[in-house]
């Protein structure tokens, strides 16, 4: 028996056959349609592995036959046997079953059965193809199947490889086209094993892809944009078809055929292509030339001039199929560019000379047409780059004082004087060169040397406009903006730029530093601690703009503090006697506790409330009891639930931390946020917010009710201009209209870099949940259960306390650290946890790269797939288990540029030569408590050839024995910087008292509602 | 899924046995060719022709009752499925230009590049006729073929001539080349004889760059062909394929995203 196999492309399936060779059998009957040979699917299955999962299918191919019979695959065929059509019962699956049955050595065929030369062909592509894919040679692109357009991975051969997929493509036995004769697969050889290869290309990465993010894409209602249904789609784990309206459908297929073109293997038509080379002339009246040269498909590089070609010595170096291409490539092409024809009107062939006007339609119209019909088109590089665009500013002169300073607010409904001008880029023009410029005849102009394009129709129109609105006028802001953007629409100049002409009152709206009000604050008398400079800046920031009256955000990197800025506020505010009644401040639950912390320790004169738990103030107790405070914490839960307990006060400030909770400006939250009353108001975000812009209109809307218009005015002319045409220019209007409202320092930026130490150590304080503050509980009560009333360090004693440590530090983890179950690894059960992943989000947005330490590597399993699944990266794993070999490779991998951000490591550090300096962030989720181990820790990333600033965040657990441990360690630095005994052995040698005290949960350890 | 096969049950006196995969006409109505090398071609062959043959060798055609065609050396040879179960064998000869013709015709045409570059890329402007007269030759046969079919049917030319002649009008009306053939002149001949002609001697590299067809050969039909294969690919090249291809202009340069999720499809790969 021998086994055959044919791929069919259309369907996407292969067959399998399987042959009855045995002799030449007498009893074969001729007559029927049934190939005589041919055995039954019954047959068929049993020989191969079930993986497979055949169906029965019936089919008709095509078969060498002598004497109407079919000629056994093992035998001579005699030359004059014809190929005769016979049907045969197949067994058939879809190309994800049969890749891996392919890159099985040997075949995994039952034995006795000879494997036709067919299935090691379709073995040795399938190879080919798992080799490309390892070396990442694959692009994405577009397949057609049955009439829809398929977002597909296909391979990318390069020229190297080229000679060995050739041999592949000349080794096809001609049995694999038996069942699907004269079709357009078979007048390309290459047609066939490309299609093959491109499935099993395809299939490999969609497999990877899936196990790495295993979410499936899901048809939705609202069609996305091509661009990005063709991404989703190559990231799912099965077809799905590309929707849009044929015609949009086509050109996006065109566009995608023209962009991933050089690297497909193309010689199913010509490897080589006509390219046409556009040449400017130096000056203003000279000729343009178009060059014709010969270009490859294959190799990008590669471009032979014309007249090359007709060189005798030089033409030898080429290939003979690039003169009829050269030829024949001019003689098409001169039907889409007419003055073409001058080229061939000479042997050999010259560059063709044009004027202007017909290097301008070359450039716009004729361009494309060659370009759709396969001619590569050059043009110079000012073409396609962005030039200093032609376009109007918007000049805004000193804001009407419209009374006290209080309301000095630049809003969008502010009357301003503003005037329209001209402009080149950052070069304004005079009204004359405007002028000149709308009388230009044709679009390409010389200018300083250079040659630029003009778009002379706009220009005209704007031209008219402003005659008839007139250059300049009185208008709220908004007015004055939509009048421009309303220009821009009717088919005008765009609006570039927005320029304050700031008077001595408002200089503050370019920055707020050059205000003659703006003076720095000094450090409040009762702040505990010293500000850096930029947070000094920040602070008097934040109270100069309260007293304009304006609400602001504070936008700084994860880890410039914050939060000590805003409470060197409120410290300021107490001494000073300016606040008239509470301030609020609302915060994700995770960091309650920190802010608890971190007010105590900051600002201990300040009478502090936490509004949260089960226990916390009933309405009227809280609306008798504010009034008591200088601050209330709570969560944006709270905030919903306890709406009429927050209404009844007035606040002073309402401060919302992670302000990103407003982001969508419906939730109930958010309008419960908004209907608040309060005298200032803050925002303060570690994520960028101009990027995300309906998140920055209810941000600037609760700061500012009413700033940034209504929120469908909003959406049509920023949040759509910018998110869905990405203009760059409403962008930067709407940065510079935000701009004084909004403070963002960035670590990396020079002057904040002098001011931050080398190594920036915080402590990330988190809350125990429900279920972890109960097992802590139970682990407590047991210890003290065990040791009894015993004092001293006996060797048991000390045993069944450090026994205890350990399981606390893991319920403080989290509850499967300690449970050493299969339980769900969710952030709803872990303070820390949840607190990992909203730094982590910030890590990832800021394109920065962190260090995850953890003791257990248990916990470090989960902690790995979880950050990977959440996160959709690639996060590095280094534990005690990972032989040293991988670990150099691991440690190489997270060192390049473009490396995984997350390195994720189990193991004591020390010892180890880990040189981990592209790190900016060490976390360390749980504490060493020797404080030496941890300092060593986070030296990996802290060393020689770190150029950033590193930013250590040491979690601890709030009210529990970390929290205790991590006082006592501070203590004794305090006592002797240098000999510091590990926190294990000094809780072991405390008093019953003493460790009653350390090891006792207190009230606001748990932080859910 | 059974694919349509002509069996015996399937035979009706009226029509032709249908055949799958048979060659067709482009156009499917109206008229056959469109350009004047196509139909003065088609003329020569169907000057003579009965009306009522040259309307069922257009159907035929149109249908895909030639199963196969071969055109070498100013002879067509086809097969055309008729109402018979045997398909009939259908030849057609061209008379060939004399070979001095063509290389007075050949020497012209090397100086005139927008003519070679028109019949390359598949057209062939008047000035090609006109440029033949002046050498007193002609680029379509005067005279009609010599064809023969081994059909019964009494008029001449029958409809498997006509069909085969509507065939081979439709494929030379997009390949002058193809016609030269017909005239004497094989297709790879022409490029060869103009590069002498333009003193351009043969180039020293490989002209591997478009790969030979396998012939469907009935001897090795089982068989990988015995070619000097390359047996192991060579070390592929460390090549970024997207690198290579830079940003898709047909994403918003601002769309960050969308460019992030490409390069992290790539580059989580080349991490693997
Ligand atoms: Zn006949």
């Amino acid at each position: 028996m021998t086994l055959h196999a044919f791929w069919l492309p259309n369907s996407f399936v292969m067959s399998f056959w399987l042959e009855d060779n045995q002799g030449p059998g007498p009893d074969l009957d001729p007559g029927g349609s049934e190939h005589p040979r041919g055995m039954l699917f019954t047959d068929l299955v049993g020989q191969l592995p079930t993986e497979l999962e055949l169906y029965q299918e019936q089919r008709f191919g095509l078969f060498p036959a002598a004497d109407g019979l079919p000629i056994a695959s093992h035998l001579d065929i005699p030359i004059d046997a014809q190929l005769q059509p016979w049907c045969i019962d197949t067994g058939e699956t879809i190309a994800e079953c049969v890749i891996d049955f392919f890159r099985t050595r040997p075949l995994p065929v039952d034995e006795g059965t000879t494997i036709g030369d067919s299935l090691l062909y379709w073995q040795q592509i399938a190879e080919f193809a798992v080799l490309l894919v390892d070396e990442t040679l694959m692009v994405p692109g577009i397949a057609e199947l049955e009439g829809k357009k398929y977002p597909v991975w296909q391979a990318a051969v390069p020229l190297e490889l080229d000679p060995y997929w050739q041999s592949l493509v000349t080794a096809m036995p001609p049995v694999v086209h038996a069942l699907m004769p004269d079709n357009e697969f078979a007048a390309t050889p290459e047609a066939l094993p490309l299609s093959f290869l491109d499935a099993c290309v395809d299939f490999q990465v969609r497999q990877w892809a899936m196990q790495r993010n295993p979410k499936f894409h899901r048809p939705r209602k609202s069609q996305p944009p091509l661009p990005k249904q063709w991404l989703d789609a190559l990231q799912a784990g099965h077809f799905s078809a590309l929707f849009a309206d044929s015609r949009r459908l086509e050109t996006f297929v065109e566009e995608v055929g023209l962009w991933n073109d050089g690297v497909r293997p193309l010689s199913l038509f010509s490897p080589y292509r006509l390219g046409l080379e556009l040449m400017p002339p130096d000056d203003h009246d000279g000729d343009w030339e178009i060059h014709p040269t010969v270009r490859s498909n294959r190799d990008r590089e590669l471009s032979v001039p014309a007249g090359e070609l007709f060189d005798p010595a030089a033409s030898t170096h080429h290939p003979t199929a690039l003169l009829p291409c050269l030829l024949a490539g001019l003689g098409r092409a001169a039907v889409d560019f007419p003055p073409l024809d001058a080229c061939l009107e000479s042997v050999p062939p010259e560059p063709c000379r044009i004027d202007r006007m017909q290097a301008l339609v070359f450039m716009t119209e004729a361009s494309l047409l060659l370009q759709k019909h396969g001619f590569i088109v050059h043009l110079p590089t000012w073409w396609e780059e962005p030039q200093e665009k032609l376009g109007l500013l918007l000049r805004i002169s000193t804001p009407r004082n419209t009374g006290t300073d209080r309301n000095a607010v630049l809003g969008l409904d502010q009357m301003v004087s503003y005037s329209w001008e001209a402009a080149m880029g950052e070069e304004s023009l005079t009204e004359a060169e405007f002028r000149e410029l709308a009388t230009s005849k044709t679009q390409l102009i010389h200018r300083n040397g250079r040659w630029r394009r003009v778009d002379t129709g706009a220009i005209r129109k704007s031209m008219k406009q402003l005659k008839d609105r007139g250059f300049s006028g009185d208008a709220s802001l908004a007015n004055a903006m939509e009048i421009g953007f309303g220009m821009e629409h009717a088919g005008g100049l765009p609006v570039l730029d927005l320029r304050f002409d700031c008077g001595e009152d408002a200089s503050w709206l370019d920055d707020f530093r050059t205000d003659a009000r703006f003076k720095m604050l000094p450090t409040p008398k009762t702040f505990r601690g010293t500000l850096r400079p930029y947070q000094e800046i920040g602070y008097s920031w934040l109270q100069f703009v309260a007293d304009a009256g304006l609400g602001v955000c504070l936008a700084d990197d994860m880890g410039l503090g914050k939060t000590v800025q805003m409470i060197a506020v409120l410290a300021h505010q107490q001494v000073n006697k300016l606040a008239e009644g509470p301030s609020l401040i609302v915060c994700p639950m995770s960091v309650v506790g920190n802010w608890a912390r971190e007010l105590e320790r900051f600002a201990p004169s300040l009478r502090v409330l936490i509004h949260h738990g089960g226990d916390r103030s009933s309405q009227r107790m809280f609306v008798d009891s504010a009034g008591e405070y200088d601050a209330i914490i709570t969560t944006y839960n709270l905030i919903v639930r306890d709406q009429t307990s927050f209404l009844s006060c007035r606040w002073w400030n309402i401060i919302l931390d992670e302000a990103q909770n407003i982001k969508n400006p419906n939730t109930k939250q958010s309008v419960a946020v908004r209907s608040l009353r309060a005298c200032n108001r803050y925002c303060l975000t570690g994520t960028p917010v101009e990027n995300r812009l309906i998140e920055l209109w209810s941000i600037m809307d609760f700061l500012n009710a009413g700033f940034l218009g209504w929120i469908g005015t909003f959406r049509t002319h920023f949040a759509m201009p910018i998110e869905r045409d990405g203009s760059d220019r409403r962008a930067a209007i709407l940065r510079k209209i935000t701009r004084p409202f909004i403070l963002r320092r960035l670590k990396s930026d020079r002057s904040i870099i002098c001011d931050l130490p080398e190594k920036n150590e915080m402590k990330v304080f988190c809350n125990l949940t429900a279920e972890q503050a109960a097992l802590y509980q139970t682990v407590v009560d047991q210890m003290f259960t065990c040791i009894g009333g015993e004092e001293g360090s006996s060797f048991e004693r000390k045993g069944m306390i450090l026994s205890a440590l350990v399981k606390l530090k893991q319920i403080t983890n989290h509850p499967v650290n300690f449970l050493h179950d299969d339980s769900e690894f969710s952030s709803a059960r872990s303070g820390k946890l949840q607190r990992l992943e909203e730094m982590m989000q910030v890590v990832l947005d800021e394109g920065d790269k962190a260090l995850i330490f953890t003791q257990f590597a248990q916990l470090g399993t989960r902690l790995h797939e979880k950050l990977a699944r959440k996160f959709g990266v690639e996060v590095l794993y280094l534990h005690g288990g990972t032989p040293q070999r991988q670990r150099e490779q691991l440690i190489n991998k997270f060192q390049t540029r473009h490396g995984p951000p997350m390195f994720l490591l189990s193991l004591k550090a020390g010892g180890l030569g880990l040189n981990l300096t592209e790190a900016n962030h060490v976390f360390h989720y749980d504490r060493w408590w020797n404080p030496a181990v941890e300092d060593q820790a986070t030296d990996r990333a802290f060393r020689i050839g770190q150029t950033k600033a590193v930013q250590v965040h040491k979690y601890i657990c709030v009210g529990t024995v970390e929290e205790k441990i991590d006082r006592m360690i501070d203590n004794k630095r305090q006592l002797a910087d240098n000999i510091i005994t590990p926190g294990e052995t000094l809780i072991t040698n405390l008093s019953l008292t003493e460790l009653r005290d350390a090891f006792m949960l207190s009230r606001d350890a748990v932080s859910e509602q | 899924m059974i694919s349509h096969w002509p069996t015996h049950q399937e035979i009706d006196i009226n029509v032709p046995i249908s055949v799958e995969h048979g060659l067709q006409l482009r156009s499917q109505r109206g008229e056959i060719v469109k350009n004047w090398w196509g139909r003065g071609l088609l003329a020569a062959m169907d000057s003579t022709a009965v009306k009522e043959e040259l309307d069922a060798g257009k159907r035929y055609a149109r249908k895909g009752q030639i199963e196969w065609m071969e055109c070498s050396e100013s002879t067509v040879k086809a097969s055309v499925q008729g109402r018979d179960d045997k398909p009939y064998t259908v030849t057609i000869a061209f008379k060939a230009l004399p070979g001095a013709a063509w290389t007075a015709v050949l020497t012209e045409l090397s100086q005139r590049l927008d003519l070679c570059g028109a019949i390359l890329g598949g057209s062939m402007p008047e000035d090609v006729q006109a440029l033949f007269e002046r050498h007193d030759a002609a680029v379509l046969p005067a005279d009609p073929p010599h064809s023969t079919c081994d059909c019964e049917r009494t008029e001449r030319p029958c409809r498997h001539m006509l069909a085969v002649a509507c065939l081979v009008a439709d494929r030379v009306d997009t390949r002058p080349l193809l016609l030269f053939e017909l005239r004497g002149l094989p297709q790879e001949q022409f490029m060869t004889r103009l590069r002498e002609l333009w003193n351009l001697p043969l180039p020293d590299v490989d002209d591997a760059d478009v790969p030979q067809p396998s012939e469907r050969s009935v001897t090795g039909y089982y068989r990988r062909p015995d070619v000097e294969p390359e047996t192991q690919p060579t070390a592929p090249p460390k090549v970024d394929v997207l690198a290579k291809l830079g940003i898709p202009q047909f994403f918003n340069q601002d769309d960050q995203t969308s460019l992030q999720t490409l390069r992290k499809l790539y580059h989580d790969h080349i991490r693997r």
